[in-house]
């Protein structure tokens, strides 16, 4: 705790937990649209209470961030942002990500083609993967 | 985070599904069927449907034209004047069917260049955003259903309802399992936007590659024929999709009336390479919606409409940026096909929409009141509803078999 790097933001990946519920808190989707939390985190390699004994969930970038995991986070954070609705992505970037938003990101939700492409874009963001 | 008893119940896998395609479906009380698609990205109206005739096309984007009919990869003839891109050689069969009338120059009331915007507006059926979408009052236009339909007076299959078809009318909500992939350049911006980071950047770029995409793919310098959201057994994938809602729509007492989307069409680099990825899915979903409804396609028509055309010109990136006229879809075994329906504007130079787009001749609500009208058999009133102030606009003859 003494480190300055455990103070600074953006420096841990978020596991798939932390990284499902960021995105679930971003959209804010309504009750009956709040994904099944469990089946995903199935799909994304971290099922609910069954960490590896006895070491637990591992707490490094590089064991969450293989090829083929990244790209599950990304197929599922697409389908998720068809909860988007009429949240334009342009302006909840500002409070998801607030002073960690990178322009060419802003840049490149303002230019999706649709409100959901844009949603897919902030929620797989590198600044949105790390917390 | 709470979960809902009933949400748990249901299981919610709509919500883990789901990729650039999502499908809505809604019960009428009528055997007739109707399909809206949605082109969300704006399809290049003069890439689909080429109008190889006109000399000012080769003048304003010879480079991203395809060979004439006839010619190897070549446009497939409707005609005389008009060429289907080689990638909807499945269209082409139901044009020469007279199942397929392709309606070209047109576009929205609205005149607006932003995807958004413009979405909303196509799918309110209004220059403005309303809160409900015009199909949705299409449902409650229509009288009640005589029959009891199980899963209600609509059905949405996709994690969410789309705009067009939120409103009064009750929308439920089906999709499949697994989880889905967005198109290949959701994929490039994503890996792009990822590019300087140590961990994510790398793991990305390795990640597609093991997925059969090339850099070369992802640049849109290649065509990604092979890519993995192209395997029929994808069952997010637009033609599975369209075969669910065909194979629902079938069913007796099953819903009459479904909309889905497609996207991909946002073609502002190497258009010419780009394009064939999402009129291969939305080919192959047109077929498969046909294979799905068996029987009922006689019954059916198909309206394929997006938010709005692309610039007339080539820009520097061999692609094209947003424009206003455009093409619209009318298929189906209902549809009295065989023919193309424009005001032809013409390219020379003072006859583009401020001087860049093709000009919009008709209007895209005069050919779905034309639909509606004469598909099934909404009156003016109802009209009106459904397009709010949509009078002047015209409702297009001619479109279903008498």
């Amino acid at each position: 705790m003494a480190l300055p790097a455990a103070w600074q933001p953006n420096t841990k990946l978020r596991t798939p937990l932390e990284y499902v519920i960021a995105c679930v808190r971003t959209l804010d989707p309504p009750p009956d649209q709040v994904p099944n939390l469990t089946a995903i985190l199935a799909g994304l390699e971290q099922p609910f209470w069954t960490a590896p004994a006895p070491n637990g969930w591992a707490d490094r970038a590089v064991d969450w961030a293989g090829p083929e995991a990244m790209l599950r986070r990304i197929d599922w954070a697409s389908g998720f942002a068809g909860h988007a609705g009429e949240r334009d992505a342009a302006e909840l970037c500002g409070i998801a990500l607030g002073p960690l938003l990178r322009p060419v990101t802003l840049g490149a939700i303002r230019r999706a083609g649709s409100r959901r492409d844009a949603m897919t874009l902030l929620l797989t963001c590198p600044e949105f993967q790390r917390r | 985070m709470m979960l809902s008893r009933r949400a748990a119940l249901l299981g919610l896998t709509g919500c883990v599904g789901l990729g650039g395609v999502r499908l809505a479906v809604a019960a009428a009380p009528t055997d007739r069927r109707l399909v809206v698609i949605i082109l969300r990205g704006a399809l290049d109206g003069m890439a689909a449907v080429v109008p190889y005739g006109d000399p000012g096309l080769a003048v304003l984007r010879g480079e991203i034209v395809p060979p004439g009919p006839g010619q190897p990869d070549g446009v497939l003839d409707l005609g005389g004047f008009y060429g289907l891109h080689p990638a909807l050689s499945g269209l082409h069969a139901l044009y020469a069917a007279n199942q397929a009338l392709i309606v070209h120059a047109v576009a929205g009331s609205y005149r607006v260049r932003s995807h958004f915007e413009a979405q909303d507006y196509l799918e309110s059926g209004a220059d403005r955003r309303m809160t409900s979408g015009w199909l949705n009052r299409v449902v409650a236009a229509l009288p009640p259903s005589p029959v009891p339909r199980a899963e209600g007076e609509a059905l949405a299959v996709g994690v969410s309802v789309p705009l067009l078809l939120r409103g009064p009318a009750r929308v439920a909500n089906w999709a499949p399992h697994g989880f889905s992939q967005p198109a290949p350049e959701l994929y490039a911006a994503i890996a792009a936007l990822n590019g300087d980071d140590p961990v994510t950047g790398p793991a990305i770029i390795r990640g597609l590659r093991d997925r059969g995409f090339s850099s070369a793919v992802l640049a849109g310098e290649e065509p990604s024929k092979d890519r993995p959201t192209d395997r029929p057994t994808d069952s997010n994938a637009f033609p599975a999709l369209a075969l669910a809602a065909g194979e629902m729509l079938r069913a007796p007492g099953g819903p009459r009336i479904a909309a889905l989307e497609l996207g991909g069409w946002d073609t502002h680099a190497a258009q010419l390479r780009r394009l064939e990825a999402p009129l291969q899915q939305l080919d192959a979903g047109l077929q498969a919606l046909r294979t799905g409804l068996g029987p009922a396609w006689a019954q059916t028509a198909v309206l394929v409409m997006t938010e709005f055309g692309r610039t007339a010109r080539v820009n520097g990136t061999k692609g094209t940026d947003h424009g206003t006229g455009t093409v619209a879809f009318v298929l189906g075994g209902a549809v009295a096909g065989g023919r193309v329906r424009a005001s032809w504007p013409g390219l020379a130079s003072g006859q583009l929409f401020e001087d860049r787009d093709l000009a919009p001749a008709t209007d895209l609500r005069a050919v779905a009141r034309g639909l509606l009208a004469q598909h099934l058999g909404l009156d003016a009133a109802a009209l009106e509803q459904v397009f709010p102030g949509s009078a002047g606009a015209g409702t297009m003859a001619g479109l279903i078999r008498a």
